[in-house]
């Protein structure tokens, strides 16, 4: 069964990587994290910037999920864009092994993306600020998490395309889920942490290590839920 | 060689295919001839393990489609135009469809020249011709070199030049031995390249054989066609 | 008059179009559900002693509080009308898109364009007449005996509803706008969605030049009628800031309209 799949693996790494849309999404969420980061950076305390430099890339990382939604839809969404997803299926027409090769492919981009976001907001800021690295090699923990937080919601995006493989409410719906839902829910006091982007802030939150294994945790079901259903019309739906 | 037996498959209450039976053998060019509807494209679907028939086999060398080890070296398809993402270059769309069946880089070089194709290989298919996103179908297809190839109406867009090339491309695979099953509405074409003829209307197979025994009394293939397909005297729109 | 046809034609095509209802479901249940949430805890937190947290139980404050959220319907009826011209069919029904046989049914573009910045003011004005007064009745109902009726001779009711349909007719057409420029409504709804959200790039831009109030969603926000102490300090007062928005919204259109007119089919 598993025949192909280092083959179809090699596949969906050429079909993300020669795809405009891709690209361009990943080079809009650097050029936006070093822009963002650079204005953070220097916006006085008083008025409601970062006192730190670690605060300034975690205020970051709430726009940044924009383009982490984004490139999550892009594998799916492509295939169903035009007939692509015949010319898949005939290529490789083990259907499980096509869901695990893109979900593997997205997971990698995803981090990879969001790793390199993070990374230019940190050295925007740190420019910005005059500051060295040692400031947030102490941070370490929490930017990480923010990295793994940013690819845990490309993975959601992916998840939620694979039920419902339309580009468009895929995306009005990620953007709401992530953006609009939260503050509303805030008032509602404990049931806004089950909010997967909610979740995703408390991973690069500084503090006790406890609370962002819940945080994963929460996440991790949500991608498993959805994922399973939307593997499961995947595998049984005509293409 | 392809074989389909008693294949059923139903839309809500609408039965798209009725027992369709036929086999396509190697050495020969089986043309799948009906109208637009008639249950074509939905028994090549299911042939290629895209969709689900609810009853029935369909077979490829034996196996059912989704259990062929290699499918892309085994069947060629070219199922609807290029297949292809419309911001994708043709020379991308063949590297993705290349590297998912194992088959070398070389190829799609050597798929793309013969097709025609080489001087568009890095123009984005959003800018292709219909004849043009044929080929892209076709070169896809070629690519894994296979003993078999399924086509949905591939002459669909071609130019005169383009037809006369496919014409060749498949007779001459169908004579080295290869196994050929193609669909089309199109009675000229088909009586020029097929060896074998399946007739299918409304769901179901009502004739096969070869050109001239499906022929038979008519004066040609587009009288038998009508007659078989229960509409002797049908014109443009008109008839029901 | 050939106007009047292309407002038909446009008007016909919104009306068949599954997204532009989706639009206006998504505003008049989204504003209905936060309101009920939000009268809920106010009531609830009222009776328990603790006001405070939720402001006043009045039925406007509690009514309206939604009202930014309900953008997004209005952005994605704004920016539809516009994207679905551009969607691509499957190859196997040709392949083909809406916007070759918009253009011969109404060949006169600028017709087009028009029509359909009608088409959307009146399509998210409606919305605002079926979520304003649905959002007041839940907060009624929800606040119960607790609420706190308007000082009498107050218009707050009606402004603030006035103010809010403004503000989303403006931001719709001004996806309209954009879409007609990026020939795709997928730049619009991201970055307008996100940005009517806590998320905003333009409230971050206030805090490092006072020139973002000029921005369209930061000079409108005031269209909403929150309390002057409950909002971000600064900004344009509500009719000027109105008429900057509406502004925006003309030049997105313009231009929207200049690149439709000018390109390819």
């Amino acid at each position: 069964m598993w025949y192909g799949f280092r083959h179809a693996l090699v596949a969906e790494c050429s079909k993300l990587w020669t795809l405009p849309a891709a690209r361009l999404t990943v080079v809009a969420a650097v050029l936006v994290a070093g822009l963002l980061g650079a204005a953070l950076a220097s916006l006085p305390v008083a008025d409601g910037g970062p006192a730190t430099a670690g605060d300034a890339v975690r205020q970051t990382v709430p726009y940044l999920q924009a383009a982490a939604i984004l490139l999550g839809l892009l594998p799916i969404a492509q295939e169903y864009s035009g007939r692509q997803i015949s010319t898949t299926l005939v290529t490789q027409p083990q259907r499980g092994v096509v869901v695990v090769a893109k979900t593997v492919v997205i997971a990698a981009a995803g981090l990879l993306a969001a790793a390199l976001s993070v990374m230019t907001t940190s050295v925007a800021v740190l420019l910005a600020r005059g500051e060295g690295a040692e400031v947030l090699v102490e941070e370490s923990r929490s930017l990480v998490g923010a990295v793994v937080g940013l690819a845990l919601i490309t993975l959601l995006s992916h998840a939620l395309v694979l039920l419902l493989p339309r580009f468009v409410p895929g995306l009005v719906i990620m953007v709401c889920l992530v953006f609009l839902i939260p503050p509303v829910v805030a008032g509602l006091g404990d049931l806004s942490r089950w909010l997967p982007s909610v979740a995703v802030a408390e991973l690069s939150a500084s503090g006790v290590a406890a609370d962002t294994l819940t945080a994963a945790g929460i996440v991790f079901g949500w991608i498993a839920v959805v994922g399973a259903i939307g593997g499961w019309r995947f595998l049984r739906a005509d293409a | 060689m392809i074989v389909i037996d008693s294949l059923v498959k139903r839309h809500g209450a609408r039965t798209v295919l009725d027992r369709v039976s036929f086999e396509a053998r190697p050495g020969h060019v089986t043309a799948f001839l009906g109208a637009n509807g008639a249950g074509k494209s939905s028994t090549l679907r299911i042939l290629l393990g895209l969709d689900r028939a609810h009853a029935g086999t369909a077979l490829i060398d034996g196996q059912p489609y989704r259990t062929l080890r290699h499918p892309s070296r085994t069947v060629g398809a070219m199922l609807d135009g290029s297949g292809a993402h419309r911001s994708r270059t043709a020379r991308n769309h063949l590297a993705w469809v290349a590297a998912a069946g194992g088959i070398p880089r070389r190829r799609i070089g050597e798929v793309l020249e013969q097709v025609g194709l080489t001087d568009a290989a890095r123009r984005r298919v959003s800018g292709f011709s219909l004849g043009m996103a044929q080929r892209l179908g076709l070169a896809a297809a070629l690519l894994g070199e296979p003993d078999t190839l399924v086509l949905d109406e591939p002459v669909n867009g071609l130019d005169p030049d383009g037809i006369r090339w496919i014409r060749t491309v498949l007779r001459s695979h169908a004579d080295a031995g290869g196994t050929v099953l193609l669909s089309s509405h199109l009675m000229g074409e088909v009586e020029g390249l097929a060896d074998r003829l399946v007739v299918i209307a409304q769901g179901k197979v009502v004739a096969t054989g070869t050109v001239d025994e499906i022929t038979g009394a008519h004066a040609n293939l587009e009288d038998a066609f009508f007659a078989l397909t229960g509409r002797p005297d049908a014109t443009v729109g008109g008839g029901r | 008059m050939r106007l009047l046809r292309a407002l038909a034609v446009e008007f016909g095509k919104a009306a068949t179009l599954p997204a532009v209802w989706i639009g206006v479901a998504v505003t008049v249940l989204g504003t209905a559900a936060v309101t009920l949430l939000n009268a809920v805890q106010t009531a609830r937190a009222v009776r328990a002693g603790t006001p405070e947290r939720y402001g006043t139980p009045s039925i406007s404050e509690t009514a309206y509080a939604a009202a930014p959220l309900g953008t997004v319907g209005a952005v994605v009826i704004g920016v539809v009308v516009v994207s679905s011209e551009y969607a691509a069919n499957s190859p196997d029904a040709g392949g083909g898109r809406q916007i070759a046989t918009s253009c011969l049914a109404v060949p006169m573009r600028l017709h087009a364009v028009v029509a359909k910045a009608v088409v959307v003011l009146v399509f998210v004005l409606g919305t605002a007449l079926l979520a304003f007064p649905a959002c007041l009745g839940i907060s009624r109902l929800a606040l119960g005996d607790v609420a706190v009726l308007e000082p009498p001779g107050s218009s707050a009711l009606f402004t603030r509803a006035l103010g809010s349909a403004v503000y989303w007719t403006l931001m719709g057409l001004l996806a309209t706008g954009i879409s007609l420029v990026c020939r795709s409504g997928v730049v619009p709804l991201i970055v307008l969605i996100v940005n009517s959200s806590v998320v905003s790039v333009s409230l971050l831009l206030t805090n490092l030049t006072p020139l973002a109030h000029w921005l369209p969603d930061m000079a409108g926000r005031n269209l909403f009628g929150f309390d002057a102490d409950s909002v971000v300090p600064g900004g344009l007062d509500v009719v000027p800031g109105g008429v900057v928005m509406a502004a925006w919204s003309v030049v997105a259109l313009v231009a929207g309209a200049i690149a439709f007119l000018r390109r390819d089919a």
